[in-house]
């Protein structure tokens, strides 16, 4: 644990002490540091204070309606988080060319292949434009800055992913899970077990910058975990095909237009 | 991070939805509640907005790799709730004066320390710029944590806390009640 550039404990850093979430080191760090810092102390304080309060009080008090609109969310939406979708699903499923995506893998092989549902993995990408509606980009497709992408994934089975991409400029960003040096498992949570043969919402959201040019997203899907400098290596040494060892990959490109 | 901490990768796998519901609930809600009280200041409306917040965090805290992730997500959605509700109540509320407003220094960057006045000054701003300004100056983020948990780039997010800057002087310059 350390402080910030201001010389005080984060939120992050004071929630996580009150979750018991930090190592001792970090618990050890932080409690040092409340008994020196007035400012973090008081606030360290305001936050038992409200933690107490809610345990007494509001818990109590708003459970039953948390569970109500709980029950109500999963009865209307789907098992999946897909409400940021709802406008295009319509549209997506109108057609099955919305759902097919003309990508390259390899891993296995390295002929184009078509990425259909329930068939192989497969990535698809969804944008939006300032607070327009949900589009769903084809390959090739021209974005711009400032536009939001969200990844839906078919993994076929594997138990990891992670999508990534190098930019016109070389830049490689891992952009699920965003930042990571690795891939993440897709075993945490109920919904998201590999052998459910559905697409899944990733849950990062991208803001696309002002790098202009060709950009080539990967997605890579595995068994076991794998690293960020890996992928980053594949999609340096054949761009237009990387191979990633012991994944599948799917990857095709866009491009994004200054504004 | 302790990994026998992770009560939604860990001990509720296989129970009951409803029971794995009520122990989130029970783990993160002091700080969805604290965090929404904080933005708030009002007691009443941080209970109503601790229910709605946690219903629209719960499926990313369920898929969260561990608690720092979790809370990622509760910071991203209580703050943009919170400041939507802030700015639903301004628009009710009859125009601040402007001699009611804070003294700013020429260099607002010392002064957004002050976190009340930080408020004031980011529920006036675009709501692009609102969270990143709230997470790094009201939160303590630093950039890259701000950026992780806005699912943005660290230069977007240098990019937007320069916006509030510049906005806020000219604030301060102009002595209006509205940046934008």
């Amino acid at each position: 644990m350390s402080t910030n550039a201001r010389g005080h404990l984060s939120s992050e850093t004071i929630d996580l002490l009150l979750l018991s979430a930090l190592d001792a080191t970090e618990a050890s760090s932080a409690k040092s540091h409340l008994d020196a810092c007035t400012a973090c102390g008081s606030r360290w304080r305001e936050v038992n204070e409200d933690k107490q309060r809610f345990e007494q009080f509001v818990f109590a008090r708003t459970l039953p309606k948390v569970e109500a609109a709980v029950e109500k969310s999963d009865t209307v939406l789907s098992k999946l988080n897909l409400r940021w979708l709802m406008p295009v699903l319509g549209l997506v499923t109108a057609g099955l060319a919305a759902f097919v995506i003309h990508a390259s893998i390899s891993g296995q092989d390295t002929e184009p292949y078509l990425g259909v549902k329930g068939q192989a993995p497969a990535l698809e990408v969804f944008a939006m434009r300032d607070e327009g509606r949900p589009f769903a980009v084809k390959r090739g497709q021209a974005l711009k800055p400032k536009d939001r992408i969200r990844f839906v994934v078919n993994p076929a089975g594997a138990k990891f992913v992670m999508v990534a991409s190098r930019d016109a400029k070389g830049a490689f960003t891992v952009y699920h899970p965003f930042g990571a040096t690795q891939s993440e498992g897709l075993t945490s949570a109920p919904e998201l077990k590999p052998d459910a043969p559905r697409k899944i919402e990733l849950l990062s959201t991208i803001e696309l910058d002002e790098t202009a040019g060709p950009e080539r997203l990967i997605a890579v899907f595995s068994d076991q975990p794998v690293l960020a400098k890996d992928v980053e290596q594949a999609l340096v040494a054949n761009p237009e095909a990387p191979s990633v060892p012991h994944a599948r990959v799917v990857s095709w490109e866009f491009v994004k237009e200054p504004n | 991070m302790k990994a026998e901490e992770r009560l939604h990768t860990v001990s509720l796998s296989g129970v009951d939805h409803k029971v794995r519901v009520g122990a989130l609930y029970r783990k993160f809600g002091p700080a969805i509640y604290s965090r929404c009280r904080r933005l708030l200041k009002d007691d009443a409306l941080a209970e109503d907005a601790t229910q709605e917040v946690f219903v629209r965090v719960l499926r990313h805290i369920e898929t969260a790799p561990d608690d720092a992730a979790a809370l990622a997500w509760i910071y991203r959605i209580s703050t943009n709730y919170c400041l939507n509700q802030i700015r639903d109540r301004g628009r009710q509320a009859e125009p601040t004066a402007s001699d009611e407003l804070p003294e700013l220094s020429c260099d607002p960057e010392p002064e957004m320390l002050d976190r009340d006045l930080a408020m004031r000054l980011v529920a006036r701003s675009p709501e692009k710029i609102r969270a990143a300004a709230v997470l790094y100056y009201i939160d303590g983020l630093e950039q890259a944590q701000v950026a992780t948990t806005l699912g943005i780039s660290r230069r977007t997010v240098i990019n937007r806390l320069q916006e509030f800057v510049d906005r806020s002087k000219k604030f301060v310059a102009r002595g209006t009640s509205e940046v934008n």
